[in-house]
């Protein structure tokens, strides 16, 4: 039997998605089910998979070889973060040992049985930040401007103040002017919400590149028009005064860019997910941790908007019909903590997951890691806590023992949960240099669960 | 594995009882080959009465005896008493009436008759003091059992935390370890590897069990109580009437044999007191089917098509009591408690009957 799987996968920035599909993609293609424990029991094994290009035109090759090669490199080095959409496809044979029977006999000969067949993976690769805008489709810029402003006010209070004052002070100049002097402002706010940890700033989809030039540069670097078409702009009171004043022109320009923004991106990417039948969502829960209230407050919309694009792509035949839910990064935290990951995304998504259409099912939650560079080892004096021996980011030392934080059963509910709380530090690693001989098995923790999940509907 | 005060490069501020996080002073151990095979903390077979610093003391058991338990207690014991009791009439008076009327006829065939049935009861005593010697040597899951049904139940009680389940756990891997094929021991060093990776989640640790382990002892029991049951309900069908005790007696033995074994468990006393409860109503049930068939071929003309069709309505009804006595063994001998369900007994028998080549038509023909 033939099975098709599309298979999306997302998540925020740096929750390890490319690191996730390099690592499928080597072991579906040198090893097959091999080292893939889950797959045992059930009788199922893979044969090793052959990479094939997408036929989607829009998308680039994922570049897999490369990463490959950085991280087999000496020192190795992360696989690049995902700012365009890619693809790939992996076809590879399965047999299937625990669906032999006479009936299973008859349906392989008509072509029809479980016992044996081929699938084709199709992976798409996309920026999560991609996902954030699809909330935009169906919204007036009046109803965006609202909601960014009312976030704003939120998260960040006094960039929020500001960012009105530059508005306020807007009347009597020209349009130009103006929106410059507000993607300034907006551009300021966009930073110290992502200095805080917050994800939820749109336009998504343009900022990417701003966030790139942000993470290099030490001084805030000003968006260009490409980067920030549209920056929000309160409702003004009394409209028929001002109708021909240089705030209603500036309007008027803001919400053709809006438009201009669905109609391009935002549309023909939902058309695109559309074709992805499996999502997987990747969510580093650590970082959250790590960043404390706010940053679950503005993962959890993340969240909602994540589904609300799923919910939105759905159609009765054909389109999404899973969206499977995984905590990244396990081995960053300690052997005790890791199974606490899927109980705190699991009520992370609870919510958004309520939302969604009845036709797109939501297994549980899983935790994993897809290349184990971490080991767990214990104090053998004094209090024998539990740390993790690694190579920090950044450091050129070799691997140390490292205290790190622990992962309640539950998310904190007090003030302290902020940002920079040592009870829920964690600690970023270097990758450990991976075998460089092919069809070598490489350190994971649970991604044979994690691959099983996303297949098991073809055994 | 271990490391000898591994160098620190990086000195934050020292608190007296340690940092929440950064670097560690001081030799640390490695837990990733801890547990590949996970140890035994107490790899001796235990029955009920062993002493388990886990479980309540036998005291505080009889305590928290309600009055309810008590009264089922006391059925089991009178229904067994009882069933036993028939068990042994109903096949006492059936040799005794039919070597009777065979010594009258041909004495010679009647105390052949009379010998054969001597042997044969002799020898399914000798199997079954056999088998029950094998089977009180295996280890007792009842305490496990209940300590998983404790957790399910709640963890927020706290009357069975998540490293207590995982020590009794491994204590069970290592035990049947010992006495399961290459196969299952793959599947243990696997859940074994499992664990190394995380702990304090119980439900996590049940599931990896079922996974690697569980399921493919299941599939194992599953086609030795349908062999069973077909067997059963082959014999049942054709041999003479006076056996049908005897092999349905001796299939529960073996079925009960060997199901415990392959789970490397069975339930404690009670447990197998009910069991035992369960294979003696087996009994009763054949012999009262055949005085049922017996009275049936009595009152219809067509003897020899009552004949059949008595023999094979009781065939399949010894088989399917069969298959519910497996089913009971399996779930009172499996470590984690599971559901009944599944397929339907009926099918089940039909299917297995199927795969042995025993088809309505093959067995009409064979008894006429």
């Amino acid at each position: 039997m033939r099975h098709n799987i599309h298979l999306g996968v997302t998540g925020l920035r740096q929750t390890g998605k490319t690191v996730f599909l390099t690592s499928l993609i080597y072991q579906l293609s040198e090893l097959g089910s091999k080292g893939l424990s889950r797959f045992e029991p059930s009788g199922v094994t893979l044969r090793a998979a052959t990479i094939e290009h997408s036929r989607d035109r829009d998308k680039e090759r994922f570049p897999y070889m490369g990463f490959l090669k950085g991280l087999r490199e000496k020192p190795p080095r992360w696989p690049a973060p995902t700012s365009r959409e890619s693809g790939l496809v992996l076809r590879f044979f399965y047999e299937n040992q625990g669906a032999r029977g006479k009936v299973d006999t008859v349906r392989n000969w008509v072509g029809l049985g479980k016992s044996q067949g081929t699938i084709a993976l199709h992976l798409h690769d996309y920026p999560g930040e991609y996902l954030l805008d699809a909330g935009m489709h169906d919204m007036t810029f009046e109803e965006w401007s609202s909601e960014t402003m009312d976030r704003m006010a939120n998260y960040c209070p006094d960039e929020a103040a500001e960012y009105r004052k530059a508005v306020e002070a807007a009347d009597n100049r020209a349009a130009a002017n103006i929106l410059r002097s507000l993607r300034t402002a907006y551009a300021r706010y966009a930073q110290a919400a992502r200095r805080q940890g917050l994800e939820f700033i749109q336009p998504a989809m343009t900022l990417i590149s701003w966030n790139e030039r942000c993470d290099s540069s030490d001084q805030l670097p000003e968006p260009t028009e490409d980067e920030l078409p549209f920056v929000p702009l309160p409702s003004s009171s009394d409209s028929e005064d001002e109708s021909d004043s240089e705030i209603e022109q500036l309007r008027k320009q803001l919400t053709a860019s809006f438009d201009k923004h669905k109609k391009r991106r935002v549309k023909p990417f939902l058309k695109r997910i559309r074709k992805c039948n499996n999502q997987l969502v990747l969510v580093d829960v650590l970082r959250i941790l790590q960043n404390g209230k706010h940053a679950y407050n503005d993962t959890r919309q993340c969240i909602a908007e994540i589904l609300r694009a799923y919910h939105t792509a759905w159609k009765p035949f054909g389109g999404i019909n899973r969206a499977l839910f995984a905590a990244t990064k396990a081995d960053h935290a300690t052997k005790n903590s890791r199974s606490n990951m899927s109980k705190l995304l699991d009520a992370l998504v609870t919510k958004a997951k309520g939302q969604l259409k009845g036709g797109i099912r939501t297994p549980e939650s899983e935790w994993f890691t897809s290349i184990r560079v971490t080991k767990d080892a214990k104090e053998r004096d004094g209090e024998k806590r539990e740390v993790l021996n690694g190579t920090v980011k950044g450091r050129a030392e070799g691997p140390l023992n490292y205290l790190c934080g622990k992962v309640p059963p539950e998310w904190p509910n007090d003030e302290n949960w902020v940002f920079g709380n040592p009870a829920y530090a964690f600690t970023e690693f270097e990758p450990t240099q991976l075998p460089t001989i092919d069809g070598s098995l490489w350190p994971h923790v649970n991604l044979d669960r994690v691959i099983w999940k996303i297949l098991e509907g073809c055994f | 594995m271990s490391t000898d005060a591994d160098p620190i490069r990086i000195d934050t501020t020292s608190r007296p009882q340690g940092p929440v996080t950064g670097p560690v002073s001081g030799p640390v151990d490695f837990l990733e080959d801890e547990t590949n095979t996970p140890d035994p903390p107490h790899a001796v077979d235990v029955d009920d009465s062993a002493p388990n610093a886990a479980a309540t003391t036998a005291s505080d058991r009889s305590q928290s005896l309600t009055r309810r338990q008590r009264l089922d207690r006391l059925l089991v014991i009178a229904t067994v008493i009882s069933l036993l009791t028939l068990a042994v009439v109903f096949v006492i008076s059936r040799v005794a009436i039919e070597a009777s009327t065979l010594v009258e006829s041909w004495p010679t065939i009647g105390r052949i008759y009379v010998a054969s049935c001597v042997a044969v009861a002799l020898l399914v005593g000798i199997l079954g003091i056999r088998s029950a010697r094998r089977y009180w040597r295996i280890r007792a899951v009842t305490r496990l059992r209940r300590s998983v049904e404790a957790y399910q139940q709640r963890l927020s009680s706290g009357s069975v935390g998540p490293e207590q389940l995982r020590e009794e756990l491994t204590g069970y891997l290592a035990t049947l370890e010992k006495h399961t094929s290459d196969r299952t021991r793959i599947g243990i060093a696997t859940v074994g590897r499992k664990f190394n990776d995380y702990s304090g989640d119980g439900t996590r640790d049940i599931e990896e069990i079922e996974t690697h382990v569980l399921d493919a002892l299941d599939r194992e029991a599953d086609a030795i109580i349908a062999s069973r049951s077909a067997q059963v309900a082959v014999a049942t069908a054709l041999a003479p009437h006076s056996f049908d005790a005897m092999i349905v007696l001796w299939q529960s033995v073996k079925l009960i044999d060997q199901v415990s074994r392959i789970y490397a468990g069975r339930p404690g006393l009670w447990g197998t007191l009910r069991l035992f409860r369960r294979a003696m109503a087996a009994i009763v049930f054949a012999e009262i089917a055949q005085l049922a068939t017996e009275a049936m071929v009595d009152a219809v003309a067509k003897k020899t098509l009552a004949t059949i069709a008595g023999r094979v309505t009781e065939g399949v009804t010894n088989g399917l009591l069969m298959m519910r006595l497996g089913g009971t063994v399996k779930q009172q001998c499996r470590p984690i408690p599971c559901d009944s369900g599944g397929t339907h007994p009926i099918r089940r028998l039909v299917q297995a009957l199927n795969s042995r080549g025993v088809t309505p038509a093959a067995t009409s023909s064979q008894m006429a």
